[in-house]
């Protein structure tokens, strides 16, 4: 067999084989250059765009949200700065990436799940693979608030936390003195606010929208939550290269966050803080002092002082508070429950009775009224404009008080307290006196001439004074309160529906609506928006946006009927009225109204709550308040002190300097 | 001749291909190294000057004293015992999983390295007396074929899959340029498409035969090179990051320095095997087709130095060595490319490496001689 190529010349095969061997080398390059060009210039803009990814991450910086000050400028709210660890997740073996959450777990005490929750490499504590809730090369924060001894172990062995860095970025401050709490509100990282508020739970799915990262804090109440975009300042980032373990290696751009806009609140902070401890003081005396005033249960109030004439509020509070930099670590649902009784703001909906200290707080506070309950006495003023206005009596009118109202046959009569007969009774003297058998003598005539026609119309008047509607203030989550008249005018007669709605015991409104009401009263029929921030201004420019008072509506009702009311209102502080022991030492009339309101709580009994309203000074009104104490007890007594500190209040911080 | 114009015989174009390459390995491996330890290039440096003299050293002689007498099985049996050392405790050391390094003291060197040169010119010695003087009727493909094997196992086992297979490279550049009929390159091929193709099929069916003549690593290395997604933190893991990086360059490359995927450590061995990634991220495919474009210069001159050869054991060295080199430059940037498996072999040249660019340098030497004691164009005369 011929193993060789036989040979005719000397070279000439050589030669030929030569030629080959060139030929295959040459294409072989032929290949490698193809294929170079295929990856370098045919796909490379999509390992262009994988480069990047690898190399070069987007580290937000975090904007400040806004800070709050009083009308003064008080600081009220502001940011501090800590340190928080976060991963850029490396390309790296799953096991590298469990044990960097086994460092982490041990350096910051957390346990594994947790940082493994964190970091987000889609691992579990066992290595299994689970699915990844974002993008490897987004940025994750493991923990924030770094001790220092933490950002000296984290910074110190790099090796052993690959992918870690640190930096720094604000945290919501409150002051640790408990100031307007409720009304501010409170923040929460974004990751549980978009599970739980609506507003967040769309921007999450418009991420292009809102831009909001997981551990952002996002407000959740309160003014928080109202002026969340204007709050919300525009992050920054850094554009930094990373190597492949994950650590920075440059920063190659820097655009600084904006922080967001500072509210200059009509809060003062005297007056509010005034105001908080007062009501402490005085609720403690209710509860502690034995004698015909005692309240053993009066462990909760609600007042607002607002300006009538730009419905500017000076003072909001929803005793008892809480302090609100709690939200700012892990709330435990023990810490929740604690909560549930004090983070609602009172004045604007519906809060609990405070059972923290209860052996059974779950069963305790479904024995008390609620912050929002029968307005009582402090109903009169209206009713007595309404029958004004009406025709249903007159300027002149005397009524004779039988002191036992009898409006239907075989129903109980209608008695003034304490069972009063209080004689001759004209409009101004029946507010004095809260009479009781006057108003129910006007409403029970309205109803007799014009039936359900005079229910629907009662329902107006009403609304046109804020009750029973939203007084169009900015914060989350105000209530319209009930309007049970209508309830019970349709289960069992419009006229006994008519008869309790005309001394207010048959409907209930939140605090605040009780304020618009008095300050409607004041305005003579003029409703205006309570406002709660007077400037929005943006601090790197300094510009400022004021905030203008708004007019609602204007009740037309003619102004003589109004200063009948006002007549009768002032009597009430005057001798001889039900609050004649308050406010004796201002320069001027307060005109006001004293209200106890009775419940029957299923299983307790008949409890009477405290509610208070007033304007002053009455000839020329600049502040209305409206107090409410359940469990009280006479409106004179639990609330109108509280009502007397913020008029007294507002004449020392507002009146006195002019 | 007189020795001293010798010199001006010596293939210039080479010699400048060589000096190009040299300069895009120093290049190159600052950039790999650039964030790492810069050292490397300063020793690259020195690796070069004494690659350069041994190369030099190796022109002093002429090259046809080789074939004289027993002298090259001498040498033979002195590298096979070199590659038998690397098993001895103490002397061998294991890289990258592969027993394939001698230490003496700090100088560390691959046998595998020095026994292809020792091939090379066994193989040229054989060849060439085949036709002529005592070997005329020796049965010489079986003698080559055992000279082959011997190291060919040897270094399987290590296991060192890469060089084994450069030595089948040197052997079939050179069996076909030293005249073997065109019926055993037919029957070669054959078996070896029908092999590839029989053991693809087996993967993509995933026949249970497979596993049988196949070991459980080297059909994850199959798998890897089929699709590198498959498994991102190991083999596959390096030869994407190498992808993205050659990817990335593009048209006019990222700079030098600049290569995002080069300074933040993304490319494996950015030094050694991937260094062709390296360089193609910075230069993008101007500065790679220009290297390859070299190289394609590089082997011209040698096969026209192959050809020119007044004498058949000068062409065979020249093929041996050719083919040797082709290769690997195919091996190493096809593995980069994602054309052929990974296999750890480092560019020539470029990468940077002590025994394997002496090697290769002195490689070059030999053909240099070869082409500078060429008489006259005697292929076409005589």
């Amino acid at each position: 067999m011929k193993h060789w190529q036989q040979r005719s010349g000397k070279h000439e095969w050589t030669f030929a084989r030569l030629q080959v061997f060139w030929l295959v080398v040459f294409l072989l390059f032929v290949i490698l250059i193809l294929r170079l060009g295929w990856i370098q210039l045919g796909v490379g803009e999509k390992y262009h765009q994988l480069a990047m990814e690898n190399n070069f991450k987007q580290i937000p910086i975090l904007a400040p949200r806004g800070k709050i000050f009083d009308r003064n400028g008080k600081l009220l709210v502001s940011n501090q700065s800590i340190f928080t660890a976060i991963y850029l997740e490396p390309d790296s073996s799953k096991e590298e990436k469990l044990k960097t959450a086994k460092a982490l777990s041990k350096a910051l005490r957390l346990p594994l799940a947790e940082v493994l929750e964190a970091m987000d490499v889609g691992l579990d504590e066992k290595g299994n693979r689970i699915p990844r809730r974002q993008p490897p090369y987004f940025p994750k924060k493991i923990k924030d608030r770094l001790t220092e001894k933490e950002v000296v172990i984290l910074s110190e062995n790099p090796e052993q936390f690959p992918g870690v860095n640190i930096f720094s970025e604000p945290l919501r401050e409150y002051r640790k003195d408990t100031f307007a709490v409720q009304t501010i509100g409170y923040v929460r990282p974004f990751a549980g606010a978009k599970a739980s508020l609506k507003k967040y739970r769309q921007a999450a799915s418009k991420p292009e929208a809102g831009g909001y990262l997981d551990w952002e804090q996002v407000g959740m109440d309160g003014l928080e939550y109202s002026y969340q975009d204007q709050l919300r300042g525009k992050h920054g980032y850094r554009l930094v290269r990373v190597n492949a373990t994950g650590k920075l290696v440059e920063v190659l751009k820097e655009v600084k966050p904006r922080p967001g806009n500072d509210l200059i609140l009509s809060l003062d902070e005297k007056m509010q803080f005034g105001a908080e401890e007062f009501i402490e003081n005085h609720l403690r005396s209710l509860r502690n002092t034995r004698g015909k005033d005692y309240a053993p249960y009066a462990k909760n109030a609600y007042a607002v002082a607002m300006e009538v004439k730009t419905g500017r509020i000076r003072a909001m509070v929803s005793y008892p508070d809480y302090d609100p930099n709690i939200w700012n670590g892990k709330v435990t649902a023990a810490d929740y429950r604690n909560l549930s009784y004090v983070m609602r703001n009172g004045t604007i909906r519906e809060a609990p009775y405070d059972a923290r200290s209860a052996d059974q707080p779950e069963q305790e506070y479904l024995k008390h009224p609620l912050s929002v309950l029968p307005l009582g006495s402090t109903f009169k003023p209206l009713t007595v404009l309404i029958g004004l206005n009406k025709g249903m009596i007159s300027p002149h009118t005397v009524w004779s008080d039988p002191a036992a109202y009898y409006y239907a046959p075989g129903t109980p009569p209608v008695r003034n307290a304490g069972g009063h007969d209080y004689g001759a009774l004209t409009p101004e003297k029946a507010i004095q006196k809260s009479a009781n058998t006057f108003m129910a003598w006007t409403f029970t005539n309205w109803y007799r001439n014009e039936k359900q026609k005079s229910l629907r119309e009662l329902e107006q008047i009403t609304h046109a004074f804020g009750l029973g509607v939203s007084t169009g203030i900015n914060l989350v989550g105000e209530q319209d309160g009930s309007e049970d008249y209508k309830v019970i005018a349709k289960r069992n007669s419009g006229l006994g529906a008519m008869a309790l709605a005309s001394f207010g015991q048959a409907q209930r409104y939140t605090a605040l609506q009780l304020a618009q009401y008095t300050a409607t009263l004041a305005n003579n029929g003029v409703r205006v928006r309570p406002q709660l921030v007077e400037r929005i201004v943006d601090p790197a420019t300094g510009k400022a946006k004021e905030i203008q008072p708004e007019v609602l509506n204007r009740v037309p009702i003619k102004r003589e009927y109004f200063d009948i009311v006002r007549r009768g209102m002032i009597q009430v502080t005057g001798p001889g009225g039900t609050a004649s022991h308050l406010f004796d030492h201002l320069p001027f009339q307060v005109a006001a109204k004293t209200g106890t309101s009775e419940q029957d709580i299923p299983g307790r009994g008949r409890v009477e709550n405290s509610v208070f309203i007033a304007f002053a000074p009455a000839d020329d009104p600049e502040i209305a308040v409206a107090v409410v104490v359940p469990e009280g007890g006479y409106g004179a007594v639990a609330a109108g002190p509280i009502a007397e500190y913020l008029i007294s209040a507002y004449y020392e911080q507002f009146m006195k300097q002019r | 001749m007189k020795k001293s114009r010798l010199i001006w015989q010596i293939d210039v174009l080479l010699l400048m291909a060589l000096f190009i390459l040299a300069t895009i390995s120093i290049v190159s491996i600052s950039s790999a190294t650039h964030t790492g330890d810069q050292s490397y290039v300063e020793k690259q440096v020195w690796w070069y000057i004494l690659g350069f003299l041994l190369m030099f050293a190796v022109l002093l002689f002429d090259y046809k004293i080789l074939s004289q007498g027993r002298f090259l099985y001498l040498i033979y049996g002195f590298g096979i015992l070199l590659l038998l050392l690397v098993w001895i405790p103490g002397l061998g050391v294991k890289v990258n999983g592969a027993q394939q390094w001698i230490r003496i003291g700090s100088f560390q060197f691959q046998p595998s390295e020095l026994i292809k040169l020792i091939l090379i010119l066994l193989f040229a010695k054989l060849l060439s007396e085949r036709e002529t003087g005592k070997g005329r009727n020796s049965p010489v493909l079986g003698i080559m074929l055992a000279l082959f094997a011997l190291p060919f196992f040897i270094i399987l086992s290590q296991p060192d899959l890469g060089t084994a297979l450069v030595l089948v490279g040197i052997l079939c550049s050179m069996l076909w340029v030293g005249g073997l009929d065109r019926k055993w390159f037919a029957w070669g091929l054959l078996f070896v498409s029908v092999a590839v193709g029989g053991i693809f099929l087996l993967y993509v069916t995933n026949h249970p035969f497979l596993h049988v003549i196949m070991e459980e690593h080297q059909i994850s290395r199959i798998q890897t090179f089929l699709d590198p997604a498959s498994d991102p933190t190991g083999a596959g893991y390096q030869l994407t990051q190498a992808k993205i990086a050659i990817g990335s360059g593009m048209l006019a490359g990222k700079g030098f320095h600049q290569g995002t995927q080069a300074q933040g450590n993304w490319i494996p061995e950015p030094h050694n095997d991937f260094i062709f990634a390296v360089f193609a991220e910075e230069f993008g495919f101007i500065g790679g087709s220009f290297l390859l474009s070299v190289y394609l210069v590089f082997f011209c001159r040698m096969i026209l130095i192959a050809s020119r050869a007044d004498r058949r054991f000068g062409t065979y060295i020249t093929a041996g060595v050719t083919g040797m080199l082709i290769f690997q430059v195919f091996q190493n940037i096809g593995m980069t490319l994602g054309l052929v498996p990974v296999t750890g072999l480092p560019l020539p040249f470029v990468s940077y490496g002590g025994s394997s660019l002496i090697t290769q340098l002195m490689a070059v030497g030999l053909v240099l001689n070869v082409g500078m004691r060429t008489e006259n164009d005697l292929l076409f005369h005589s």
